[in-house]
């Protein structure tokens, strides 16, 4: 230290600011020993005298350092000069400041700005106790005066009348200098400095020697200066205050910094963090890190401003030490604790390419967090602070205490994000199970594709896929995929299994997000299930007032489950916001006047009509009725009702088996059948069941009477008298006594006959007939109506006219026969009403 | 979900005033804080503090404003219920980069108000009104 002084002496003597012009002028070489030592011999005289001595000892890091008093006197001694010199140099050095010596004598103060950096370079030289950062940033109030002060005396004093050559022969002095960064070369200047002479020298000295004008104007703070980037800042204020911190802050960090890049960390250093990388946010202009905490593996969210994530550019997967000092924080509200002031902060480079990284890399993709809304004040006065702190999601808190499982779908769907990626658990209430044909699960399977899930594998056997309509505790729906089932058994196990039941959803990806518009079959089972019999849970978690006004969601979501994800929480028999299907008798259904509702019902089938047997088109027709239909005192209702399947509907085997044998009576359950119109349909969340005699009806079944508003596709009763045979389609042959089929095959002795399909022999075969008939019905006139005949009445209508040669149509003219149940197949209203029936017989 | 940056700023502004209430100054570490999470315009926020600058401007009808004296003497009238200056730094920084949670004045206001640094004033209904409908006025 002692020695620097010295330095600082000789310097002082030797007009320090010329050489720093020199500097700054493009760093001229500074001299070599040789001619430094010749310098020094210089300067040591001036050591000796008592003065320098005296000024050895004051302080460098003065900031008060007075004003300078200068005489006047040009033509002063060299002890003078010495004094005078020394006294600004030092105030120089401690303001760390410096204005370019201007060319004339009095040059007004210049902007402070214009200063440069190899100015601030020469500066650090010279200014012992300053502290080095300081100089590049805002400095206070009073430094500033008194740099302006001095900076002025300054120039005044020192005019660089000097060459440079005299200039440079003084800069070999500064060879004794401990700053590192001053680079020094040989250069030819040392040998002019010897031929300088010590009078020359005082001679310049003097010339530069002149009573500084003291400055006496300041800058005042105008109102165009926010512009500028130095501020004044008032004094002992906050502003000062942060302006110290954060610039010794700053300081630490670089040098940490440069310390870092030298020495080789130590990670089992106390105090310093390692976390590994998850994930990478940016929040407002500062990246939010999730990450894991090693060894211990909490995790955590560490915030980095921007200054650090350029330095350290973090990355999923990579390794990060922190060093202290750094700030944990844990706020209630947020799920993983922060941690703040991570300045020194460091990455651990692990992979190979990660090194071999050169250039400037590429900035990373990071998401970006959405903003804050304008509407949310992070400060609130204190009368609404009571408010904001009641307003804290307890819905996080809560769902946190118990361990982890979402209690809202939306929230669950919401964390899967727009990669698709798979969320969960979340506890849900299913509502709701039934089976889509595999074909239409085909077309949701292409969804999923999207989704980027893949679907679960779909073996030949495949009949259909299952889904569940879930809820959850706070009212809002979802539609699931599950697995795929290859029998009829599999889907009433799961559907018993899972129905009514709380489940706990393990982990989903979302398929697609569905609103009424676009899925109007499945809102209509929504709306059928609304509102709950419960209250649901608002979302502050309190209880909401019964939801009679609340209308249905318009929207929810499809998600894929995959098999084994979904369980049921045991402990529960059956959740109390499960909505069970109602059975209701036909005639409520068909009393109910709204456009379109949901239905379950229970009855007979009377017939069954294919329309169009193509697979994907398939269509059929189940003509039901009931008690309620049945009953005498119906009279404004109709006798039957047809339901159609569409081919959205999955018909389990059992039931085609049941329709196809035409087992009779034949009773169904339809669960969640849809009433549109009028007409009733069975789309894909309708579930049809087998019920063993649940209900016994009166036979013979009534139907409505044919009547001139009989509609296509309808049952009816029909009584009248014939009027005419179509001798077209009058056919008559024998059939199998066993079998009923037609492969017969006379054998060799024409007396018996051979049944081709059963192998029996007979003599006399069985004879199928086929009549159809015109009638003439009191109920209707001027209608052509033409009814094909079941086999029981022809032969009872031909048995009474049975004569040896054939049937004589004439004997069948005018014959009453009725009431017969028929089905209306054909109606044609274009001229005359003709209407074709087909004879139905339920027995 | 949430941001973490604006609850962290939420806390350090209720540990700011509840220290401030209590010893009349704010700690190092608290500084410190305030420039790490809020960015460069700390430091111009807390200078305008120092310089009072920041006015609460309440009118009969209840109405309550804030007006700051911003370093180019420009007027600017920020609210109690949203987050909004007019300042072009905040169009800038906030709404269109996204790259800071709020601008000097912003910060100025709630610091102040966090310590309880405003000044009052009161004006009359109509005067509220234009300040309120932002009609161009006498910035200083």
């Amino acid at each position: 230290m002692g020695k620097r002084k010295k330095t600082l002496d000789m310097r002082c003597v030797l007009f320090p600011d010329d050489v720093k012009s020199t500097f700054g002028k493009g760093g001229k070489a500074r001299t070599s020993t040789p001619a430094s030592k010749s310098w020094e011999r210089c300067g040591d005289s001036f050591l000796d005298s008592a003065v320098i001595h005296k000024l050895q000892t004051s302080e460098k890091k003065s900031r008060t350092a007075s004003k300078v008093a200068l005489t006047g006197s040009k033509g002063a001694a060299t002890d003078e000069a010495v004094n005078i010199a020394w006294s600004s140099s030092e105030e120089e050095d401690s303001d760390g400041d410096n204005n370019p010596p201007p060319p004339a004598p009095r040059q007004p103060l210049r902007a402070q700005k214009q200063r440069s950096v190899d100015q601030h370079r020469s500066l650090r030289m010279f200014s012992t106790g300053v502290d080095t950062d300081e100089l590049p940033t805002i400095d206070s109030d009073s430094e500033i005066e008194e740099e302006n002060s001095a900076s002025k005396e300054h120039s005044d004093f020192l005019n660089p009348a000097v060459s440079p050559a005299e200039i440079s022969d003084y800069s070999s002095y500064d060879c004794n200098d401990e700053d590192p960064n001053e680079s020094r070369a040989e250069s030819s200047l040392a040998a002019d400095t010897s031929k300088q002479s010590v009078s020359e020298w005082i001679r310049s000295a003097q010339a530069i020697l002149q009573t500084p004008q003291k400055q006496t104007t300041k800058t005042i703070k105008t109102p165009e200066d926010s512009s500028k980037k130095r501020r004044r800042f008032e004094r002992g204020g906050l502003a000062e205050r942060l302006n110290r911190l954060h610039s010794r802050q700053r300081s630490a960090i670089s040098f940490w910094r440069h310390q870092c890049n030298s020495t080789t960390s130590a990670a089992d250093r106390p105090g310093v963090l390692t976390l590994r990388i998850v994930g990478v946010r940016e929040e407002c202009g500062m990246q939010a890190t999730l990450c894991e905490r090693l060894p211990e593996g909490e995790t955590c969210v560490a915030l980095f401003n921007k200054d650090t994530a350029v330095q350290i550019q973090p990355v999923p997967g990579d390794i990060v030490h922190i060093y202290p000092p750094w700030q944990n924080l844990i706020l209630e509200g947020e799920r993983y604790p922060i941690i703040l002031n991570t300045h020194f902060s460091q990455k651990v480079c692990m992979e190979i390419k990660a090194e071999s990284a050169e250039g400037p890399k590429s900035a990373v993709a990071v998401e970006k967090c959405r903003p804050p809304p304008l509407t949310r004040c992070l400060w609130r006065s204190e009368t609404s602070q009571v408010s904001t702190e009641r307003s804290v999601p307890c819905k996080q808190v809560v769902e946190l205490a118990s361990t982890g499982v979402r209690k809202s779908l939306l929230d669950a769907v919401e964390d899967c994000g727009p990669s698709g990626s798979q969320s969960g658990p979340v506890e849900v209430v299913v509502q709701r199970v039934y089976c889509i044909p595999i074909t239409q699960s085909l077309h949701r399977a292409s969804l999923q594709h999207r989704a980027l899930a893949k679907p679960p594998p779909e073996s030949a056997q495949d009949i259909g896929r299952l889904c569940a309509l879930v809820q959850d505790g706070y009212g809002m729906f979802g539609e699931l995929l599950l697995q795929c089932v290859s029998s009829d058994s599999e889907i009433q196990q799961v559907s018993d299994e899972l129905e009514g039941r709380v489940c706990l959803l393990r982990a989903f990806r979302v398929v697609q997000r569905l609103t009424r518009d676009r899925c109007p079959s499945l809102f209509s089972l929504i709306d059928s299930v609304w509102p709950p019999p419960v209250d649901l849970k608002s979302g502050d978690d309190l209880l909401q007032p019964p939801s009679d006004g609340v209308s249905a969601p318009n929207f929810c979501y499809r998600l894929s489950v995959q098999q084994g994800h979904m369980t049921v929480l045991s402990g529960q028999t059956e959740s109390a916001v499960h909505r069970p299907a109602e059975l209701q008798t036909l005639r409520e259904i068909l009393q109910d006047e709204s456009l379109r509702c949901r239905c379950s019902f229970q009855a007979i089938v009377l017939h069954k009509q294919t329309l169009s047997s193509n697979e994907s088109e398939r269509e059929i027709l189940l003509f039901v009725t009931d008690r309620s239909l049945q009953n005498e005192s119906n009279t404004e209702k109709s006798r039957s009702v047809s339901v159609c399947l569409s081919s959205s509907c999955l018909i389990r085997s059992s039931v085609t088996q049941a329709l196809d044998t035409q087992r009779k009576p034949l009773i169904l359950k339809f669960r969640d059948a849809v009433k549109e119109h009028g007409q009733i349909f069975c789309w894909e969340q309708t579930v049809i069941q087998l019920e063993e005699e649940s209900f016994s009806i009166q036979w013979p079944i009534i139907l409505d009477n044919l009547n001139p508003e009989t509609q296509l596709f309808s049952l009816c009763s029909v009584t009248g008298v014939i009027v005419a045979v179509d001798e077209n389609t009058a056919f008559s042959w024998p059939i199998c006594c066993r079998c009923e089929s037609c492969h017969l095959e006379i054998r060799e002795n024409e007396k018996e006959f051979l049944c081709l399909v059963c192998g029996a022999v007979m003599d006399e075969p069985s004879t199928k007939m086929q009549l159809e008939v015109f009638l003439s019905c009191s109920s209707l006139s001027h209608c052509t109506v033409k009814i094909k005949l079941q086999q029981k009445t022809i032969k009872s209508l031909l048995s009474s006219t049975r004569s040896s040669e054939g049937h004589n149509v004439e004997h069948v003219l005018g014959s009453e026969i009725g009431p017969l149940s028929a089905f209306v197949h054909i109606v044609n209203r274009s001229q005359t009403v003709w209407i074709g029936l087909e004879e139905l017989s339920f027995d | 979900m949430g941001s973490s940056l604006v609850s962290v700023a939420e806390q350090l502004l209720k540990d700011l005033q509840r220290t401030y209430s209590e010893i009349k100054q704010i700690p190092d570490d608290l500084l410190i804080a305030l420039r790490f999470v809020f960015g460069p315009c700390a430091l111009q926020a807390l200078d305008l503090v120092d310089q009072h600058s920041v006015t609460c401007v309440s009118s009969p009808s209840g109405r309550k404003a804030f007006q700051v004296l911003g370093g180019s003497g420009r007027l600017y009238t920020c609210f109690t219920s949203c987050h909004y200056c007019p300042c072009p730094a905040f169009s800038f920084t906030v709404l269109r980069r996204n790259e800071s949670l709020m601008c000097k004045h912003l910060l100025a206001v709630i610091l102040s108000q966090a310590m309880g640094l405003c000044q009052q004033e009161q004006v009359s209904d109509q005067q509220m009104t234009h300040i309120l409908s932002r009609q161009p006025e006498a910035s200083t």
